[in-house]
């Protein structure tokens, strides 16, 4: 599941981010909670920089009283573009995948 | 309270001595709520102390990129790790790995080419990729022994370390170069305060500079890059070796205290004609008779105790000293083409000789004045 994962995380963290803004923890959390366990905590972390690095994500900060700042991502219009396209991208990947294991390459 | 009495442990501090009313009175109160928010207390502080560690240890690991990578990668870092110390028990190692495989994660995923371990070389033959393979089983055995993946996580943890003996090294070396003499303290002129000034500023330069990094034309340059300054670095440490386990002996040999006269047991006279004194009696500069060497050595002379003064030769053996003189063209004194003839003095050894030659004082037991000494 780890090889698989490494492909599509920056896909899962632009999904987790759809509706709802997120810190680190929190977006572990959640995929954690979705199913994919095997995620590394710094895997996340690594991918939301690539994602910002790469323009997907928007960043601020909510200040806390009783713990550190806590930064939090939100998707920008440009993630929400990347989250259409790669969804898209990863759908068909999916099917091609499904039909592959049921017919073994058969194209009947 | 005595502060050299052993305390009990676990911060608990009862009172030891005291009346027994403060005993009661102490007895009387209900510590287990005091006792559990010290023990929180504690906890919490272990964990910052943990998370403190933790982070230290992946920046260690991160040495190798610029600042401003690092700052940004472990930006997000306190929190989560204090999230996750604050949801379970478990120790951070536990939950998330060990720092540097954690570093090898974070640096991955976020984009960044993994440090090389080993220089790459490009076209690698049999006998290099066997011994990379050793090494890296050599690695991961000795890295299990002390509690790590591999070596290189523990190693990778000492950099900073490796920072300051490098910018030492290169003091040490550059003072041995410009005034010589060097030990494991530098010195300057005999200094130590100059010479620990000048070690320390190349130490703190060393420790900002960081981890040398060469920008690399090509791919090509970066691996001779790295070698260069691998190698350059080894070769610093021997040089320093050699420096500090050189002044070691070398303060033997150059120590003020060196008598190289130490072993003189016996002093064989030789007149400017090249024939051997016997009886003579020797001063320094002060006056004072030289009395070097041991008559209780000498195995062939008669030494009945009876005597006062030391004549020298002490040990008059036949044929002139054990070992052979100089020849005759070496030696400082009269006419190179005399070749003086070990004659034999007076095989008693009896102090009581007759002197041959004017100067040498006489045995009889007065002391010799100074009008003897300047007769000469």
């Amino acid at each position: 599941m780890t090889q698989l994962l490494k492909g599509v995380l920056d896909l899962a963290v632009l999904a987790v981010l759809r509706h709802d803004d997120g810190y680190g923890y929190d977006i572990l959390r959640r995929l954690r909670a979705a199913g994919l366990d095997d995620v590394g905590d710094a895997s996340v972390y690594g991918t939301l920089r690539r994602l910002f690095q790469a323009g997907y994500l928007t960043t601020y900060v909510v200040p806390s009283e009783e713990g550190p700042h806590r930064k939090y991502y939100a998707l920008n219009v440009a993630g929400r573009g990347q989250l259409e396209s790669a969804g898209k991208v990863w759908r068909t990947f999916a099917a091609t995948m499904d039909r592959l294991i049921d017919n073994g390459g058969d194209p009947t | 309270m005595n502060a050299l009495e052993p305390q009990p442990h676990g911060g608990e501090s009862r009172p030891r001595e005291g009346s027994d009313e403060t005993q009661a009175r102490y007895d009387q109160v209900d510590h287990t709520e005091a006792d559990e928010s010290w023990r929180r207390a504690g906890d919490s502080w272990r964990r910052r102390e943990e998370i403190a560690r933790y982070l230290d240890g992946v920046r260690s690991a991160l040495a190798d990129l610029p600042a401003e990578v690092v700052e940004e990668l472990l930006e997000d870092l306190p929190a989560h790790l204090a999230e996750v110390a604050a949801d379970s028990a478990d120790t951070l190692t536990d939950r998330l790995g060990s720092p540097a495989s954690y570093a090898e994660e974070l640096r991955t995923s976020a984009g960044i080419e993994p440090p090389p371990r080993h220089f790459p070389l490009g076209r690698s033959n049999v006998m290099i990729t066997r011994g990379r393979a050793l090494l890296g089983a050599a690695d991961v055995r000795i890295g299990n022994l002390i509690g790590y993946d591999r070596a290189m996580d523990f190693l990778v943890l000492l950099r900073p370390a490796w920072w300051v003996l490098r910018g030492y090294a290169l003091g040490i070396l550059l003072l041995e170069v410009a005034f010589g003499d060097q030990g494991i303290i530098p010195m300057i002129q005999g200094n130590p305060l100059f010479g620990l000034g000048f070690v320390s500023l190349l130490v703190i330069g060393s420790v900002r500079v960081g981890p040398l990094r060469l920008e690399p034309l090509r791919r090509q340059s970066l691996a001779l890059g790295q070698f260069t300054t691998r190698a350059a670095s080894a070769l610093l440490v021997v040089a320093l070796l050699s420096i500090v386990s050189h002044s070691n002996s070398h303060d033997d040999i150059s120590s003020v205290n060196y008598d190289p006269w130490g072993g003189v047991e016996d002093v064989y006279p030789y007149g400017s004609d090249g024939k051997p004194l016997t009886g003579v009696f020797l001063f320094d500069q002060n006056g004072h008779q030289i009395t070097q060497g041991n008559k209780g050595r000498c195995s062939d002379g008669v030494y009945d105790g009876s005597e006062t003064w030391f004549t020298y030769p002490l040990c008059p053996a036949p044929g002139g000293p054990r070992t052979p003189l100089p020849s005759p063209s070496e030696r400082p004194f009269g006419p190179k083409a005399l070749i003086p003839s070990p004659t034999t003095p007076t095989p008693s050894g009896s102090p009581s000789t007759p002197a041959k030659e004017p100067g040498a004082g006489s045995p009889s037991g007065a002391p010799p004045s100074g009008d003897a000494l300047a007769s000469r």
